[in-house]
């Protein structure tokens, strides 16, 4: 009786498993990721100057991805961690930096089924701390080559019929509870880690280098023709007016960037993508904006294996041999500047670039490159990029007045192996130059080290004309709940056979 | 006491197994249904079910007012014997299916399952065992055969199709005339699509014939490469039709029509690119084909990572759903080339009456009626001479004796 009574027990608990795994985890979804990449770099982002030496460091990144899906509404959230190994005091120091944070944390609410959207395909309103992206990630993207990546606290309503769709999205921040003390927007500035290791107040600016803004809207339709994708943005970024000391008052400047992007492919095998947007009204520290990005990149399949392709970007700037208020300098505003300017990251990352660090002297860029992927095996990707590198308008060449500088900039080469030793793990290694001019030299002097420079009174002291920059990031990206179904599933298996057992129990003697 | 302890365990158990039940078979207890009210539709989990599934997902049935209910049958026999029995109104079916069955190959000769369209052309592959990595390449025919007498001299060389006489039987038959190897120097098996990879994965088979994502699944998991897909050997070939039972198709024939309506309506929204990447992890989701969607979107697209090492090979031509009516319109002379094919490889002793039993299986005026009424263009080739791709042999549906007797066998 009580080895019957046990049996039963035991498939009765196994089949509500199996009825929790068909009901609630088909929605459930649970992953993690870790991922270190150790860096070696002897130039990576700026040229480094003759008597600094190379540094090595392991910074690592543990996320915890949690995702539900309901009847209307899909929440998810991601947890993270982000550190350099040897950060914490000592190997059994209670204090661990304080690294974990929400990476993000949303909820979707989805209406497709209400009367007055029933013939769209889909309309949700997706609210909370989330990222945004967009296309090819070049203006609106996770930005995952980042340990930490990037991330809004935004509401996005979306939109898709057919082949159509449209996200309207907004924020609006502050950087506490408020209670009668008006909305302006202090934020939480930010610093750089200087060439010489200390840190230094950041300007203001969009790619973690100062406040952030204080409200933004965008508007963003795609509509995919075939194989190919045609897209519009419109964004608009609001910054808190700043005044002198560091202080801000009463009102924003609106910078409003709006263009589109054609993503086509040509007989199905070649990409040719193009994309044009105009940045105007004002920027951040008020001045006049008149700014403008395009874009030409294409991507032959020579073969099974084999990927070739050539491309241009140009970011219009300031002629540094004048002076004026006007700001010519397009930013790429949110996205993975990682992905496009070299994986060096000289341009549009945190690095300073341009006369003294200063926005209306910044000489913007023109980027010509050749692409190249080669799948060695089904598991091994070896590319080769080569950039070079011009500014994009007139150098001034500040030790000679009224002299310019040749705008060459560089040379840039990038090689990467990646290779999936599993599904679930990745590794990967990259290694890049960047062969420098003096005028890259004179452009990337701007900010912490300009100063230390005047602070001395001293001349410049040129910095080396290469750089290197090397890496190897491994990936692992266990499928959490995927091993919970697989053990479920070999639960759910011996069912049949305790079955048997019990009937055979069950059977008159 | 203790029988009454049993008993209540017993009870106790029941309940909570009954509570449970609803949510172990994912679908609401339904009340039942009147008979004929419900339209019964079966799928095989194949990619090309497309357009049974999205029709359903996309509300087109209910849309042309009539309720259909889907299911998923675990083989080709399964559907041939729920079509013709009456348990299925109709499936998502091989096109060579009702020729095999009515000749007596694959089921009862004379058993009449009726074609009143076709659903898609192209999209079904040869996968080769790993074993064969770097000794045949993709599309390389010429080492088929050296391959093939190499594994043969230790063990048995398997081919598996997935229903005799169906579509992948006689690609795959097509394929080893093609390079030169005899037919009956290889055994050749009847494996149910799903288990494809499963089968590959233990050694019970060297290559197989079937429909997608199987061939791409089984490059994803290392079993084994591409070596070829159906599209090479003849582009826009027949592939799945809209097989139906043939009572229904008689005594309900305007339901019928309002079900093709709403299946070719999916077929044209499946031919959009942007329709297509969206539908893939719909038709992957367990109910449906149960795979992962990266693999179907792939190959939906015509994107076919080939596996061994050999890169990726990009199609123009791939599977499509429509084609503004070219794929859908059921032609004779296809059948006809089925029979023919049955009589050149040995699979019938004597030719069969092949324009009549084409005529007696495909309902062409139903469709022909379906397409005007829908503005579709109806294709003006059949019973025209065509040629395969590869096989470059003109079959002339109206002498298949003529092609007979020139074809490779």
């Amino acid at each position: 009786m009580k080895k019957r009574f046990t049996h039963k027990a035991l498939l009765l608990l196994i089949l509500c498993l199996f009825a929790l795994e068909k009901e609630g985890f088909s929605q459930l979804l649970i992953n993690a990721q870790l991922r270190t990449r150790t860096e070696f770099r002897d130039g990576q982002g700026t040229l480094p100057l003759p008597h600094q030496t190379p540094s090595i460091f392991t910074s690592q990144r543990t996320r915890l991805n949690i995702g539900y899906g309901m009847d209307k509404l899909r929440l998810f959230t991601s947890i993270q961690d982000i550190r350099v190994w040897g950060q914490d005091a000592s190997t059994i120091s209670n204090i661990d930096g304080n690294k974990l944070f929400l990476h993000e944390a949303w909820g979707e609410i989805v209406f497709n089924d209400t009367t007055l959207f029933k013939s769209f395909k889909n309309v949700s309103l997706k609210l909370g701390r989330q990222e945004l992206v967009y296309d090819d990630e070049r203006l609106l993207g996770s930005l995952n080559w980042l340990q930490q990546g990037r991330r809004h606290d935004a509401a996005v309503l979306k939109f898709a019929k057919g082949t159509w769709s449209a996200d309207i999205g907004g924020a609006f921040n502050q950087q506490r509870e408020l209670k009668n003390t008006g909305n302006i927007y202090y934020g939480v500035p930010g610093t750089q880690i200087a060439t010489d290791s200390t840190n230094v107040a950041a300007p203001a600016g969009t790619n973690f280098i100062g406040t952030m803004y204080k409200s933004m809207q965008f508007l963003y339709v795609s509509k995919e023709i075939g194989f190919s994708k045609a897209t519009f943005l419109l964004f608009k970024d609001d910054f808190q007016k700043p005044i002198a000391g560091g202080k801000f008052a009463k009102g924003t400047y609106s910078r409003v960037t709006v263009g589109a992007n054609i993503f086509g492919t040509l007989m199905r095998k070649h990409k040719i993508d193009g994309s044009f947007f105009y940045q105007g009204n004002k920027d951040k520290l008020g001045n006049k904006m008149d700014a403008y990005m395009a874009s030409l990149s294409t991507l032959f399949a020579i073969d099974r294996k084999l990927s070739l392709g050539l491309g241009g970007d140009y970011l219009s700037g300031n002629n540094t041999t004048k002076s004026g208020e006007v700001n010519r300098r397009f930013d790429p505003l949110y996205g993975t500047p990682h992905k496009f300017w070299g994986y060096m990251d000289y341009f549009y990352v945190a690095d300073a670039y341009g006369v003294q660090g200063n926005v209306t002297r910044n000489p913007g860029l023109i980027d010509l490159y050749l692409k190249s992927r080669y799948k060695l095996k089904d598991n091994l990707l070896l590319s080769l990029d080569i950039h070079e590198f011009y500014a994009g308008n007139k150098v001034a060449d500040e030790t000679t007045p009224g002299q310019t500088l040749d705008t060459r900039l560089g040379t840039e080469f990038d090689f990467i192996i990646n290779y999936n030793f599993t599904k679930q793990i990745g590794i990967e290694a990259g290694y890049s130059l960047m062969l420098g001019t003096n005028t890259l030299d004179r452009l990337k002097r701007g900010g912490n080290q300009g100063a230390i420079a005047a602070t001395a009174n001293a001349p410049y002291i040129n910095k080396r004309n290469n750089g290197n920059w090397a890496y190897l990031m491994i990936t692992i990206r266990p499928d959490l709940l995927g091993q919970i179904n697989d053990k479920l599933a070999s639960l759910v298996k011996s069912v049949d056979g305790l079955r048997k057992d019990v009937d055979t129990l069950n059977q008159p003697k | 006491m203790k029988k009454l302890l049993n008993k209540l365990g017993v009870a106790l158990l029941l309940a909570i197994v009954l509570f449970t039940l609803p949510s172990v078979t994912n679908a609401p207890a339904s009340e039942p249904k009147e008979k004929h009210s419900v339209i019964r539709l079966g799928f095989i989990p194949l990619t090309d079910c497309s357009p049974i599934v999205m029709a359903k997902e996309y509300g087109l049935f209910k849309k042309y007012g009539v309720e259909v209910e889907v299911s998923k049958e675990a083989s080709w026999a399964n559907v041939r014997d729920k079509i013709l029995t009456g348990e299925l109104d109709g499936a998502h079916c091989l096109f060579g299916m009702p020729f095999s069955v009515y000749t007596g190959i694959g089921g009862k000769a004379g058993s009449e399952m009726k074609i009143a369209m076709m659903l898609n052309v192209n999209g079904q592959a040869i996968t080769l065992s790993k074993e064969f990595c770097g000794k045949v390449g993709f599309k390389q025919v010429n080492k088929i055969s050296p391959a093939i007498t190499e594994k043969a001299k230790n063990k048995e060389v398997i081919v598996a199709a997935t229903f005799p006489g169906g579509t992948h039987d006689i690609w795959m038959r097509n394929w080893l005339a093609m390079a030169g190897v005899n037919q009956k120097s290889v055994k050749q098996i009847t494996i149910p699509p799903p288990q494809m990879v499963a089968n590959m994965k233990v050694g019970n088979m060297d290559a197989f014939c079937v429909g997608e994502p199987w061939n791409g699944v089984a490059v994803k998991q290392g079993v084994g490469f591409t070596q070829i897909a159906t599209q090479d050997m003849w582009k826009d070939h027949p592939e799945k039709a809209l097989v139906v039972n043939k009572k229904f198709s008689e005594e309900r024939r305007e339901e019928l029509k309002k079900v093709m309506m709403a299946i070719l309506e999916a077929c044209k929204l499946l031919d959009k690119a942007g329709n297509r990447k969206q539908s893939a992890p719909i038709i992957g989701k367990a109910s449906y084909v149960n795979a992962a969607s990266d693999v179907i979107d792939n190959r939906l697209a015509g994107i076919y990572d080939l596996g061994c090492d050999q890169g990726q090979e990009v199609y123009k031509d791939y599977m499509f759903f429509h084609k503004d009516g070219f794929v859908n319109y059921p032609r004779k002379a296809y059948g006809i080339w089925f029979m023919a094919q049955y009589v050149r490889f040995g699979m019938l002793d004597e030719a069969p009456d092949y324009k009549a039993i084409a005529d007696k299986l495909i309902l062409q005026d139903l469709y022909k009626e379906v397409a005007s009424e829908m503005k579709i263009p109806i294709p003006s080739d059949d019973m025209k001479p065509f040629s395969m791709t590869f096989d470059k042999t003109v079959f002339d549906p109206s002498n298949p004796e003529a092609y007979l007797k020139i074809c490779k066998k």
